[in-house]
């Protein structure tokens, strides 16, 4: 299942999360080689020069490659819960047209799971809080407090001005941390289960050489922190997942796709990852009737949205 | 929706494939055909009321005889603006609840007055009221007395709901504002407009990032290098005992790399804040111009005779309750259009009206006013005809 994407008007990268996250494999990698540079040069002695030879090299590289993996699932999971900022006021109500429904499913990191929308159209209005100035422009295009630049987005399909809704799945959050926490602690069991293949080796051999032991130790941390990263994302995943069916244990949901008018309460923020602002997450939608609200003049969209809004038709599709 | 036509009858029959094509599968613009959003986010109650706000931000004309409240003096209905002083009157509330499958027990109902006009910004308290409302089409009313202040002077009934699971807390607030009074020929009658931003425009606070963020430090940076003291242990004091020379090299390890942190992410924060600055520069100046179109203090005012037919369900044809009705006599307020001054807390323009001379129907006014382009309030005129 897809999510729904949303295109600049001008300029904005939507990539721009990735960049970050690259900053950190790059530094973990750097910080793995220097480790294992300093274990390796342990081993081979300091006072000849620090060479190591094709075995340093070796275990250079594979702890560089931990250090890369540490650093993805690090610095992902500092990246994850750093990327949305809250804007002020925190929270908005807007009303319009799902120009686009979704959601995100899949395996995190490649999918967050999270229920994603496109809501404009020409109904598309704030309904809350009706202070001066806090247009929609403002709605779509305000830079949130501490943050770098938002840019405007309209709908990929339909070409109109748009904000991009989220409902927030616990799978991603779960999951980042799972990652995480799996990660270091293959590194660790990975040093662990070095040492004791070398000592197992080292007993059928009689002795194997202190560096060769080093480069078993380095491949162990390397696969087994991929591993662990795998095994707590995972994890992570399961368990979001189940928080998720939790949530909902008492109440099953509904379904909505394009073309259905909806209000959405949420906290309004600008998502550094994405350069551009969101309702994110979002904490009640009203389904306030399915039409051809992409295509019809708002004029009679509107006067729906208000009658339910007063109370005088209900929420939800005519049965 | 090309990805989608080319999606389309491809259904991988494998497990793997599947999952491959889960992974691969980019993010369609189109998204999916639908979605099942989570009940708990769906269905929730609504408590509502005739919110004069919601209706004027969703550009429907309003009344403002609200029909969700009544004030009564033995049983017959009155208008706010000619209360008499010391007087206790009946008010009653009906709220509504647009959800079709939560009840919205608990709400709570703030009844307030504030000084006759629009924008009055100084609120009251009359009571707290609790109602219990049922799936609509179920109505609550709830009622309490209100004894009107010993000094003289002129009301707006204001009520507004709040409830913990507010499935829209956008439409919980009306007004009850009306006046009556006989008019032959032409009458002019001061209106109070309030200023809303007395104390100035809300602020803008945006931007200025990106600045250092404390737990990427030390729940990031930091936590790297003591993994790298963890690895690094054999370097640690060689007198210490193998527990404790690996908690010394993990410590150091997370200082060291807690302070190299707060370093990088400065200077990285730095540099992306200059690279930033001439597009956001010419950002902000594009979002300044774009908000001195409506300065907070500009007023803006118009007048209408719309009458809202109230009935709910299929009766409710919004194409026909909205429909806009334009003043039925010759009516205006003058100014209709001015600027607050700094520090203005309100101004009284006068709306004229030329109600014909002969006995009739009486007239019907509505004086919607905006500020900075916002609702802010408004009051409903009944002009009588006393004529021969």
């Amino acid at each position: 299942m897809a999510g729904c994407e949303p295109n600049f008007v001008g300029a904005g990268d939507k990539d721009a999360g990735q960049g970050r996250v690259l900053g950190w494999v790059f530094g973990g990698a750097a910080l793995g080689a220097v480790v294992a540079y300093l274990n390796a040069a342990a081993i081979g002695g300091l006072l000849s020069g620090g060479t190591v030879g094709l075995l340093g090299l070796g275990i250079v590289f594979f702890g560089a490659v931990a250090g890369a993996e540490l650093g993805f699932a690090i610095g992902w999971a500092v990246n994850w819960f750093d990327r949305l900022f809250t804007q002020n006021p925190a929270t908005i109500t807007l009303t319009g047209c799902v120009l686009c429904a979704g959601k995100n499913t899949g395996f995190p990191p490649f999918n967050d799971n999270d229920w994603t929308f496109n809501l404009g159209g020409p109904s598309m209005a704030l309904l809350a809080p009706l202070d001066a100035g806090l247009t929609l422009d403002e709605i779509r295009n305000r830079d949130a407090p501490g943050n770098g630049p938002a840019f405007p987005v309209v709908d990929a399909n339909s070409g109109q001005q748009a904000l991009h809704c989220e409902i927030g799945s616990h799978i991603g959050d779960y999951a980042a941390v799972g990652g995480a926490v799996g990660a270091v602690a293959g590194a660790i069991a990975g040093a662990v289960i070095g040492a004791i293949i070398c000592a197992a080796i080292g007993l059928a051999t009689f002795g194997i050489g202190a560096l060769i032991c080093a480069l078993i130790v380095a491949i162990a941390i390397a696969v087994a922190t991929a591993v662990g990263y795998f095994a707590g994302d995972a994890v992570g995943a399961l368990t979001g997942y189940i928080a998720d069916q939790l949530d909902d244990f008492d109440d099953r949901g509904e379904a909505i796709h394009r073309s259905c008018l909806m209000n959405f309460t949420g906290r309004w923020i600008t998502d550094s990852s994405h350069q551009h602002n969101e309702i994110h997450d979002i904490a009640s939608a009203q389904l306030v009737e399915c039409n051809d609200c992409i295509n019809a003049l708002g004029e009679s969209s509107e006067g729906l949205i208000a009658a339910v809004g007063i109370g005088r038709h209900p929420t939800g599709i005519d049965p | 929706m090309e990805a989608s036509r080319k999606d389309k009858g491809r259904r991988p029959k494998s497990k793997l494939c599947r999952i491959w094509h889960v992974i691969k599968n980019p993010k369609t613009p189109c998204g999916d055909p639908c979605v099942v959003i989570p009940g708990h986010i769906l269905h929730k109650p609504d408590p509502c009321i005739y919110d004069q706000f919601l209706l004027m931000a969703m550009n429907q004309p309003v009344t403002w005889d609200n029909p969700d409240v009544s004030i009564f003096l033995g049983g017959v209905e009155q208008y706010t603006y000619n209360l008499t002083v010391g007087t206790t009157y009946d008010v009653a509330i009906t709220v509504h609840n647009s959800s079709r499958l939560k009840p919205a027990n608990g709400t709570v109902v703030d009844v307030r007055w504030i000084e006759f006009g629009a924008g009055g910004q100084t609120r009251h308290h009359i009571a707290t009221l609790a109602a219990n409302v049922p799936v609509w089409p179920g109505t609550a009313v709830v009622n309490t007395p209100w004894r009107t202040p010993d000094v003289p002077g002129h009301y707006c009934i204001e009520v507004e709901l709040s409830h913990p699971d507010d499935g829209n807390p956008a439409n919980n607030r009306g007004w009850n504002n009306t006046q009556v009074y006989a008019a032959h020929s032409q009458v002019t009658r001061p209106i109070r407009i309030f200023n809303q931003y007395l104390k100035g425009c809300p602020p803008v606070d945006e931007g200025h990032g990106p600045t250092l963020r404390p737990h990427r430090v030390f729940l990031g940076w930091a936590v790297l290098g003591a993994l790298a003291g963890f690895f690094l242990k054999d370097f640690g004091p060689a007198r210490l005992p193998p527990l404790l020379r690996v908690a010394t090299t993990v410590a150091i390890g997370y200082l060291i790399f807690a302070l190299l942190g707060l370093l990088a992410e400065s200077v990285f924060a730095w540099i992306k804040r200059s690279r930033n600055r001439a597009a956001t520069d010419a950002k902000h100046a594009r979002d300044d111009e774009r908000r001195q179109r409506t300065p907070c203090n500009l007023v803006e005012i118009d007048v209408d005779s719309y009458v809202f037919q109230d009935t709910v369900g299929k009766g409710f044809d919004p194409a026909t309750v909205f429909r806009g009705k334009p003043a039925v006599w010759p009516a205006r307020v003058e100014p209709s259009r001015f600027l607050f001054a700094a520090g203005e807390a309100h101004r009284d323009v006068d709306f004229i009206v030329d109600a014909p001379d002969v006995r009739g129907d009486p007239g019907l006014f509505n004086v919607n006013v905006r500020q900075g382009g916002m609702p802010s309030g408004g009051v409903t005129i009944t002009v009588t005809r006393e004529g021969p």
